[in-house]
């Protein structure tokens, strides 16, 4: 399949283009839109990496997947967009004692409105460091493997690894602060 | 064990949140912008660029030239300030006391900074019609 998108888009057929992007745009965009918090950002990223893939597709060399290839890409755009920002990056303390379970978080969530649920989990995952937040979602939402992950950030697997465990405990204090007060009573109980 | 009950309760708590999906059009305005790029301006990205870089470069290359040979070698009395003495006169001869080249050279390069500059707007421009 890869093969055979690969000599579509060197052709310059349309359709094979076409099915590249959509084969990938949803991921990329949500790569982005994790990144840089925004849906404009997001859109603007993910054009531009499409872009520059479907510039640079002759140098794919066929190391990895072509899908890692192009998250890659996206990943790498992103972090362009940051640069350009130059944001510093968010601090939060983390003190082990203060986690709540995630089977906790899990229940008390549970309890609210659908709506109000997904207030609190994407202002929670908005308050992640790109990276951390990236890592969440291709991790745990997207279930790509450590390895995988690896070679579209760059980064090595202990490292990940090390990320995430951080990046959880993150997540978890962030959902905590936002529960309503009466659900994070009955969750020290 | 724990661990991957609580990846699932991970996964199930941010499957509860907004699901990221590129807008529906986002592919077919990808392509236009690419067909653009492709169709209008395919001279633009690789080679102007370069050829005004190559003319800046050879424009302070003659600038320094023609500072050096103004420079005075007759204290250093050795066979290598004569030889630099020659080899400047030889230069100085070619390129700078020809007046026809540095004019000439000078309008070029305006010229390419200026569609440069055009052709940047351009793709800023194709940018916001686009999307």
């Amino acid at each position: 399949m890869d093969d055979e998108l690969i000599e579509g888009i060197l052709r310059k057929d349309k359709k094979m283009i076409l099915v590249f992007i959509q084969s990938y745009q949803h991921r990329v965009y949500s790569q982005a839109y994790r990144m840089l918090g925004n849906t404009q950002d997001a859109e603007e990223a993910c054009q531009d990496a499409f872009i520059k893939a479907l510039n640079k597709i002759d140098g794919f060399k066929g190391g990895s997947k072509l899908s890692t290839w192009v998250y890659r890409i996206g990943y790498t755009t992103c972090l362009d967009v940051l640069k350009k920002r130059k944001l510093k990056p968010k601090m939060l303390n983390i003190d082990d004692s203060m986690l709540t379970s995630w089977a906790s978080l899990h229940d008390s969530l549970h309890t609210l409105e659908s709506k109000e649920q997904r207030s609190i989990i994407d202002n929670a995952v908005q308050e992640l460091e790109e990276t951390d937040a990236l890592l969440i979602d291709l991790y745990h939402l997207q279930e790509i493997s450590i390895a995988e992950i690896s070679e579209i950030t760059g980064l090595n697997k202990s490292a990940i690894k090390v990320r995430l465990l951080r990046a959880r405990k993150k997540l978890a204090i962030h959902l905590e602060k936002r529960l309503p007060l009466e659900t994070i009573k009955k969750l020290k109980k | 064990m724990k661990k991957n009950l609580d990846e699932i309760l991970i996964k199930e708590i941010l499957q509860k949140g907004t699901e990221m999906t590129a807008p529906k059009d986002l592919s077919s305005r990808i392509i236009a912008r690419w067909q653009l790029e492709e169709e209008c301006i395919p001279f633009y990205i690789p080679v102007l660029p370069r050829l005004t870089w190559w003319i800046l470069a050879f424009f302070f290359a003659g600038l320094f030239i023609w500072g050096f040979s103004k420079m005075s070698f007759s204290g250093v009395n050795t066979e290598v300030a004569i030889l630099m003495e020659q080899i400047i006169e030889n230069l100085e001869y070619s390129i700078v006391s020809n007046e026809g080249v540095v004019f000439p050279t000078i309008a070029v390069l305006v010229i390419m900074v200026l569609i440069n500059a055009f052709l940047l707007k351009f793709r800023i421009l194709q940018r916001w019609v686009l999307g």
